[in-house]
């Protein structure tokens, strides 16, 4: 060390990253600046979220109006572009879907959804572009790791896409992807044995993983290696704390599933019989395969993913929820540090619930007692954070801006979405609600107006940051109100159906089990308006997206939000390399309304009155 | 714009980035073996008495092999410490030995052990048969003694019996010619055929012929199953499996299963395959890296010896975590 | 930039005497090391063929975990490792045998021991 640091300083060793006059491609394409990483994933994960959405329209479609064609030209087009989705209906008519589409286009949901769409943006996005910004970091630690992370992805992406045009189609055996259906499915005469949908599935599937792998240790390098002289750990933003625990969850829980994902790879593809039972039949004649494996094993390892994954999903979204909060009702968070214990807490326990998906399975009394009490559990710290939030609202000058509406409007729906969770925690009432809408309400509540709202609100929030003008303000608000409209629209009457018994994957929407639950058919049709009209309303912000990057109104000075974290002490938009001036943090995140002081807002970096003697940055932390 | 940290250490973390960034991801590497570990042990412990193999893979060789990637990683840390005391040759003596061992280490894994398997063969017998195959298996004996039974004869395949339908016959004919086999008998006019074949990816290619079915297989046995009841095959082997000259014939219609010791033979097999596969490419990696290191590298060193001595470290912290994984691998399936 | 001054065929300047000898003293322990696991190899070679069938998978995976050790605290330096780092391993190896729990699960799974019974 010593040497080293005599004959140079070893931080100036590679100088050959001097990025100020790059061509088109290294600047926008094969960028490693983590902002422009950001966008990029922002704009695949928002197309992936409205091409899920669409996928969700014709499925329910089909289940307003069973058996009949998907209307006027879409329906032909759909099936001439998709064969193996959509067919002639009774008539001869083209466009309908057929069973085997519908379970296509449930996997696909929810697979796009999932991985795809909701954790590109609310994790690899706005991780990626405010993160580094709120600690005072040039950009992330390993920013060529991070453009490599984008770009896994983006390869991920292309494959999963590249599966709806194959033989047979893309995957349809759920987003859960359960052997043995889904090793026997697409498997055949007709069937290409690699390029097939469930085989491209979990291709895909491994490149995912890896991205995300990938990006998270690099978000996890950056918050603790890159905070600015001052930003201790009490002085990180919330937000922050919420990507850090995110990218934990995923870091360990993504490989198990991708060591899955090889295993159920070998099985289709080499034969093996990692989750094939001995002796299985299928269409009443016994399978090749040697047999000896379990189903049940791909569950735990799904499952010992997918649980974490649930709170991946929604983590990020309490951390926007509480940045746009505490900005927008000029207060500190109330309970701050209980709300990251409150994480810490939430992300630790979530690696031990996943078999609350398993009820059914027969897993045995006490195995599932064990599971009931840890998921029991893990409502407690989701109370606080919701407690604390709702809190945080007490007694503040509340401004509701767009962001406002969609964050405040997080937490009734956040709070429907737990609460009904609770039911299901319980064995004695899960194996009732167990596979039925019951289930697809509770977790629609939580990821739909629970953390998409939040991502909303993140969009409306950072926009401003990003391209230098606001979106504007009516067409925010005229999205909102209607988006809250439809969407409850369409996922109350689902536990008014779940209750009564309709089940989770039923093709016809439960009319050929018409004299169970006539009393909840009809709510079929309502629930499908309500889809309709809640994607013709996200046109709205679409357009409000696109007009206001050039004709929205310029922010008027860096910080429009009068906002105190970091991310606002940045030119706007900000270039390459963040911040201008040498950052220094002397305080707390949320500064609002300090009593004495000269604004209702104190920026983290504002150095105190001369008067007080500094008390930052401690001694260590300067680098 | 320079990132902070790359080289010298954070003071109140004091780590440098890269080495915060590779212990994360071994930290998943840990979670990633460890959910096919978790397999391993799900499937050992839902198997069926008997139906999971002991004493299949090479001791001697797998012990090689482990003494090998020991010392490549005891190599790779001494690069790491020439470099340290500013010495590029023995930095590259002792990283080029073990490019060197990791490479033998590849090829015994492929070319002897894995290949070996490909052309071991093994057919299981359905429960209610191993009375007429108790000759070979024993499991009268083990009954008694109280050990678990054996439902598979292994050895080499040698002919495949074959029953042909008339108007699939002349594809067939195309098949052996194309493979190259040999027809040692034909009975019925050509109907059931005995056919000698090279390797058991013939006898597969034999099952997926249209109107091709296969009756019985002649095999040379592993001598195990030549003298089942002798005491001193109570206990697995730990040498390689030593192949008779005595021949059996077992009929397809007695098997549950039957294969080469290929990754859809057992559970066993398959897991061996998907984790000694895994490590196999990890090695792989670590190779290619390490060339990079050897050859192409140099600049750096000149600049800023500290920041490739760094690289070092944190290349060796992979390696010596992929020697970790092989030191659990190799008990768990030679040894148990 | 600074190492403009030098040019770039030069080595690099040498280390002191102090700190070369420091580092053979390491390089010492680690052939050592090296000697001492590929013996623990050969003992669990040794444990697995000749200890009775009931404590063979005992006693090897004991002489192989103290294997393992000795790799992460010595060669990877673990033992001399930051606080951060140790931080979250011991989370990882909770969450390591967290997994394992898999396999009492499938000990207790029904559907699993029904197959089972009707092999
Ligand atoms: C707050 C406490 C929560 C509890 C007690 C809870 C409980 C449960 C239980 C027991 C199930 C299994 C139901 C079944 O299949 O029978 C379930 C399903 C689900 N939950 Fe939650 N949950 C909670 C919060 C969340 C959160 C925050 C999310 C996501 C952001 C979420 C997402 C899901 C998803 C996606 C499923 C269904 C997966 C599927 O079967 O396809 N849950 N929840
Ligand atoms: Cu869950």
């Amino acid at each position: 060390m010593a040497t080293a640091a005599t004959t140079h300083s070893p931080d100036h060793g590679h100088g050959h990253d001097d990025h100020h006059d790059l061509g088109f491609w290294q600047k926008y394409v094969f960028s490693q600046d983590h902002k422009v990483i950001g966008i990029q994933y922002g704009i695949t994960g928002l197309a992936f979220l409205f091409l899920g959405f669409c996928l969700m329209m014709l499925m329910r479609w089909q289940l307003a109006h069973p058996g009949l064609p998907v209307p006027s030209f879409l329906g032909p087009m759909l099936q001439k572009v998709f064969p193996a989705i959509f067919a002639n209906d009774q008539n001869g008519h083209p466009g309908m879907l057929t069973a085997d589409g519908y379970n296509i286009l449930g996997a696909m949901h929810g697979t796009i959804m999932v991985f795809f769409g909701v954790v590109p943006v609310a994790v690899a996005a706005f991780g990626n572009y405010v993160m580094p910004l709120q600690v005072g970091a040039p950009d992330m630690a390993f920013p060529k790791l991070n453009m490599a992370s984008y770009w896994t992805f983006f390869v991920s992406c292309v494959i999963m896409l590249s599966s709806f045009f194959v033989a047979g189609g893309p995957a349809k055996s759920g987003w859960t992807s359960y052997p043995p259906l889904s090793v026997i499915s697409d498997s055949g005469p007709n069937v290409h044995p690699f390029f097939n949908g469930q085989t491209i599935w979990l291709l895909g599937m491994v490149f995912n993983i890896t991205g995300s792998l990938l990006g998270s240790i690099n978000t996890i390098a950056t918050c603790i290696q890159l905070r600015a002289p001052g930003m201790t750990w009490m002085r990180l933003p919330f937000f922050c704390w919420t990507q850090l625990v995110t990218a934990f969850l995923l870091l360990l829980a993504f490989p198990p599933l991708e060591a899955a994902g090889f295993m159920q790879l070998m099985d289709r593809a080499f034969g093996t019989s990692f989750f094939i039972p001995t002796g299985l039949m299928v269409g009443g004649h016994l399978t090749h395969w040697s047999g000896g494996g379990s189903p049940l094993l791909w569950q735990h390892l799904f499952w010992f993913l997918a649980h974490p994954e649930v709170y991946v999903l929604i983590l990020p979204a309490i951390g926007i929820v509480g940045e746009v909060i505490a900005n927008n009702t000029r207060k500190p968070l109330y309970g701050y540090k209980a709300m990251v214990g409150a994480i810490f807490v939430l992300g630790f326990l979530s690696f031990v619930v996943w078999a609350h998906h398993m009820y059914m399975t027969g897993m045995g009394a006490k195995v599932s007692s064990f599971f009931q009490t840890t998921t029991v559990m893990i409502s407690i710290p989701s109370v606080i954070l919701v407690t604390a939030l709702l809190l945080s609202l007490w007694g503040g000058a509340i401004r509701f801006t767009v962001p406002m509406l969609f964050a405040t409007t997080f937490l009734p729906m956040f709070g429907i979405g737990g609460l009904t969770g609770i039911p299901l925690a319980f064995n004695s009432t899960d194996l009732y609600l167990h596979d039925t809408y019951y289930v697809i309400g509770h977790f629609h509540y939580v990821v739909a107006p629970g953390t998409i709202f939040a991502l909303f609100a993140g969009v409306y929030y950072w926009y401003p940051k990003a391209c230098g003008r606001m979106m504007n303000d009516t067409l925010g608000k005229l999205h909102f109100w209607f988006s809250i409209v439809f969407i409850n629209g369409i996922f109350f009457p689902m536990f008014i159906q779940g209750i009564a018994g309709v089940h989770r994957r039923w093709y016809d929407g439960g009319v050929s089990y018409e004299q169970i639950i006539k009393p909840v058919l009809h709510w079929n049709n309502f629930m499908s308006a309500s889809a309709f009209l809640l994607g013709a309303t996200q046109l709205i912000f679409i357009f409000n997206f696109f007009y206001s990057i050039f004709r929205g109104r310029k922010v008027p000075n860096d910080n429009p939000w009068d906002a105190t974290t970091l991310e606002w002490d940045t030119p706007t938009p900000p270039g390459h390399g963040n911040f201008t001036k040498p950052i220094t943090v002397y305080r707390g995140p949320y500064e609002y309304s300090v009593p004495g002081a000269d604004k209702d807002f104190t920026p983290q970096s504002e150095p105190p009155k001369s008067d007080k003697p500094a008390a930052a940055p401690t001694p260590a932390l300067a680098h | 714009m320079e990132i902070p940290h790359t080289v010298t250490p954070r003071p109140d973390t004091g780590l440098y980035n890269a080495k915060l960034a590779i212990w994360l991801f071994l930290a998943s590497e840990v979670m990633l073996f460890g959910g096919l570990f978790s397999a391993y042990a799900f499937l050992r412990m839902g198997a069926d008495d008997g139906y999971w193999p002991h004493g299949l893979l090479d001791v001697p060789v797998g012990t090689l092999n482990t003494i090998l990637l020991i010392i490549s990683s005891v190599c790779v840390v001494l690069a790491w410490a020439s470099l340290k005391m500013r010495r590029w040759k023995q930095y590259q003596a002792f990283l080029g030995a073990a490019v060197v061992l990791g490479t033998v280490f590849l090829v015994i894994k492929l070319s002897y052990e894995w290949n070996d398997k490909f052309h071991h063969f093994g057919t299981f017998i359905k429960k209610d048969k191993w009375a007429e195959y108790d000759k070979y298996l024993g499991n009268d004996y083990l009954a008694k003694k109280g050990l678990a039974p054996r439902p598979e004869i292994t050895g080499h395949l040698h002919e495949v019996e074959v029953e042909v339908a008339p108007e699939n016959k002349a594809q067939l004919d195309a098949l052996i010619q194309k493979r190259g086999l040999e027809i040692s008998k034909s009975e019925e006019g050509g109907k059931t055929l005995s056919i000698k074949v090279k390797a058991p990816s013939d006898a597969e290619a034999l099952r997926n012929e249209p109107g091709v079915k296969i009756e019985a297989f002649e095999m040379a046995l592993d001598e195990i199953y030549t003298d089942p009841t002798n005491p001193k095959y109570d206990r697995p082997g730990f040498w390689k499996r030593h192949l008779s000259e005595q021949v059996a014939t077992i009929h397809a219609d007695d098997l549950d299963s039957w294969s080469a010791f290929v990754p859809k033979h057992s559970s066993f097999l398959a897991i061996y395959y998907a984790i000694t596969g895994l490590h196999g490419l990890h090695i792989l990696g670590g190779l290619v890296m390490f060339i990079y290191f050897l050859f192409f590298d140099r600049a750096l060193y000149l600049r800023n010896p500290e920041h490739m001595a760094n690289r070092i470290e944190v290349v060796g912290l992979y390696w010596h975590f992929v020697d970790l994984v092989w030191i659990f691998v190799f008990p768990v399936f030679y040894l148990l | 930039m600074s190492e403009s001054k030098h040019s770039e065929s030069s080595e690099p300047a040498p280390v002191s005497e102090q700190q070369v000898r420091e580092v053979e003293k390491h390089m010492k322990k680690y052939v050592l090391i090296g000697g001492v696991q590929a013996i623990m190899v050969l003992i669990a070679v040794t444990v697995a063929v000749n200890v009775s069938a009931s404590l063979q998978v005992l006693a090897t995976l004991l002489v192989t975990c103290v294997n393992g050790l000795v790799i992460a605290l010595i060669l990877m330096h673990l033992k001399e490792e930051k606080q951060t780092i140790w931080k979250f391993l011991i989370f990882t190896a909770i969450f390591f045998f967290i997994l394992f729990f898999l396999t009492y699960l499938a000990r207790t799974d029904v559907i699993t021991q029904t197959l089972h019974n009707h092999h």
